[in-house]
């Protein structure tokens, strides 16, 4: 920047990084803890203290590696299911035109404005009593799948629309069908903006734990946000053992943000957009 | 974001079979779309058991006493209820009180956040500003409301830290260790603070990626006539950016409207109602109190608030904060 005194950058550089620690501060503390026996967190509650104690992240794996095995079932059966509908669905309506398109189409959008709070409470008695479904991941898994769908197709039926028409043209001239379009044509070329939507639809679903909390009330099918949830309060282990689970559940997306740096940003960006 | 592409002309569209005009009967025309139903019905057939009929659910019962399995039409009678409950009037000043503090706040540490980022004379730290305060986001939010509930234990963090740093008579309650959520005077105060410095990574993107696209002969502009750092901010990048910040108000304020997960794992609402808001007396009245009417009813009241606020996100500041992009 053009006149900017070196006291000016410094001290910018100098608030900035004050509140990125700040904002880190209680993950570190997290994993501060997660190193710690209980006779050392009597020393210090928060700071690091040596030796490191590796073995709270055994023990806590034997607490959560179940409700971890739960949530990855759950993510790959909803981003599957959410995947493969959402994009048939957004092709067929920005594709084609048929006899209630407009209306059809007004039907899903409309389900964008209605927040989960509202349905909350009637879909737990849907799932639960009317169903059957209480205890069991399918009872998450098929709100999942329509819940995801929504916004899903609403994004990818945008992109559907911006691909040029001469394209299909061609394609149908060689007789290629719906189906044959969608899968040959359609679905190579869409590949960075189904990443997007699947990684917001990964996210959402390790992380919810209101509707978990409702449906999975036995411990063996619990999810991992709320077998955290859930930690303390039935197993009591040592505060270190309890950092480690955090830790632990923490990694997963860990990983997927490393791989997927870019991706990730926007997939939040625009979940946190849909309002 | 997606929306911004262009409406495709339906009259372009080919429909189910090439060649096919317009005049042909109605019934014809649906006939011959049969595929094209059929690859959309497992998506309505979904929506209709899982996301219509709750809905339907929701807004018919808000009028009825209804226990989960039986239900009678009662009227109004609910929201009279509402208005008589003292938990839910707490729980609506507690809302406000909220409202205020997390609007406050998103308005001004991300957005002074993301200007400094933005402001960084090196490329590469911004690139890597960016992503360490992008790094929470992984974190499920799950854990971070109970890292900050220990936090807040009697014998959590904040009071080891108030001890390290001299200030041992702040952790203490009389003769006990303070408890930052058991006490009414603390704990509201608590939840607000829970989050602290509230640079909110998402927010702080999105006011950064509204200060990338502004042009740059503004910014040299403003550079040549020898603004400062303040006048800049205030003549060329706020006005710039309107469009992102009322984005983010509309957000804030749906999300303390509808939110209540952290609390319900923080406090519960209380001690007492001290923390109680309008979601978690649905949460507690559908769930343990089995007054599903009177949940419904709240959830009613919250959708509409809820509803104003998306249609004026829709209509007026959507299109505004997308120019940016």
């Amino acid at each position: 920047m053009v006149g900017r005194s070196r006291f000016a950058v410094l001290s910018s550089y100098g608030v900035v990084t004050l509140l990125l620690l700040l904002t880190m501060f209680p993950f570190g503390i997290m994993i501060s803890r997660s190193f710690k026996s209980l006779y050392q967190t009597g020393i210090s509650q928060i700071f690091p203290t040596l030796p490191l104690h590796y073995g709270n992240y055994v023990i806590a794996w034997n607490y959560i590696a179940r409700y971890i095995a739960n949530s990855v079932i759950l993510v790959v059966l909803t981003l599957v299911g959410v995947l493969v509908m959402s994009s048939i669905t957004a092709y067929v309506f920005a594709r084609y035109d048929f006899p209630g398109r407009r209306f059809l189409f007004m039907a899903i959008i409309s389900l964008l404005m209605v927040p989960g709070i509202l349905v909350l409470i009637p879909l737990f008695v849907l799932i639960s009593r009317d169903l059957g479904l209480k205890d069991s991941l399918l009872g998450l898994l098929f709100p999942y799948w329509a819940g995801g769908q929504v916004f899903a197709i609403f994004v990818l039926h945008s992109f559907f629309q911006t691909l040029p028409e001469e394209m299909f043209e061609a394609a149908r001239l060689d007789g290629a069908g719906h189906v044959r379009i969608y899968w040959n044509l359609v679905l190579p070329l869409s590949g960075p903006i189904l990443s997007v939507v699947a990684i917001l639809q990964i996210i959402s679903t390790w992380n919810d734990y209101i509707l978990p909390l409702l449906i999975l009330t036995r411990d063996s099918v619990r999810t991992v946000a709320i077998g955290l949830i859930f930690l303390r309060d039935t197993k009591f282990p040592q505060p270190g053992v309890e950092m480690a689970a955090y830790v632990i559940a923490s990694i997963p997306m860990f990983l997927l943000f490393l791989a997927t740096m870019r991706t990730f940003i926007s997939g939040i960006m625009s979940g946190a957009i849909k309002i | 974001m997606a929306s911004t592409y262009a409406e495709a002309p339906s009259a372009r569209l080919p429909r189910a079979r090439a060649g096919e005009k317009r005049a042909l009967p109605l019934w014809q025309r649906v006939w011959r779309a049969r595929g094209l139903y059929l690859l959309i019905v497992p998506t309505f057939g979904l929506l209709l058991v899982f996301s219509y009929y709750p809905v339907g659910s929701a807004l018919y019962h808000a009028f009825t006493i209804w226990d989960g399995n039986y239900s009678r039409f009662v009227g109004l009678l609910q929201f009279q209820r509402m208005l008589a409950d003292p938990y839910f009037i707490a729980s609506v000043i507690n809302m406000v009180r909220l409202l205020i503090f997390h609007v406050g706040v998103n308005l001004t540490v991300p957005l002074v956040t993301a200007v400094l980022v933005f402001h960084l004379p090196s490329d590469r730290a911004q690139y890597w500003y960016r992503v360490l305060f992008t790094l929470p986001l992984v974190v499920p939010g799950v854990v971070t409301v109970l890292l900050w509930r220990w936090m807040y234990d009697p014998y959590g963090g904040i009071n080891a830290l108030l001890k390290a740093v001299g200030l041992a008579s702040l952790a203490m309650d009389g003769l006990q260790p303070r408890s930052w959520l058991g006490s009414t005077s603390t704990a509201l105060y608590a939840i607000m603070f829970a989050g602290f410095p509230w640079v909110g990574s998402i927010n702080m993107l999105i006011y950064l990626a509204g200060l990338q696209a502004i042009p740059n002969e503004l910014l040299d502009a403003a550079a040549v006539d020898g603004a400062t750092g303040v006048q800049r901010f205030w003549r060329v990048e706020v006005p710039m950016i309107l469009g992102q910040i009322r984005l983010i108000l509309i957000m804030v304020i749906i999300d303390v409207i509808r939110g209540f997960g952290n609390i319900l794992i923080m406090t519960d609402g209380g001690p007492g109602h001290a923390t109680m808001v309008p979601g978690l007396v649905l949460f507690r009245a559908g769930t343990r109190e089995s007054r599903l009417g009177y949940a419904s009813a709240i959830g009613l009241v919250l959708f509409v608030v809820i509803l104003i606020l998306t249609v004026i996100n829709m209509r007026f500041l959507r299109p505004l904060a997308e120019e940016g992009k």
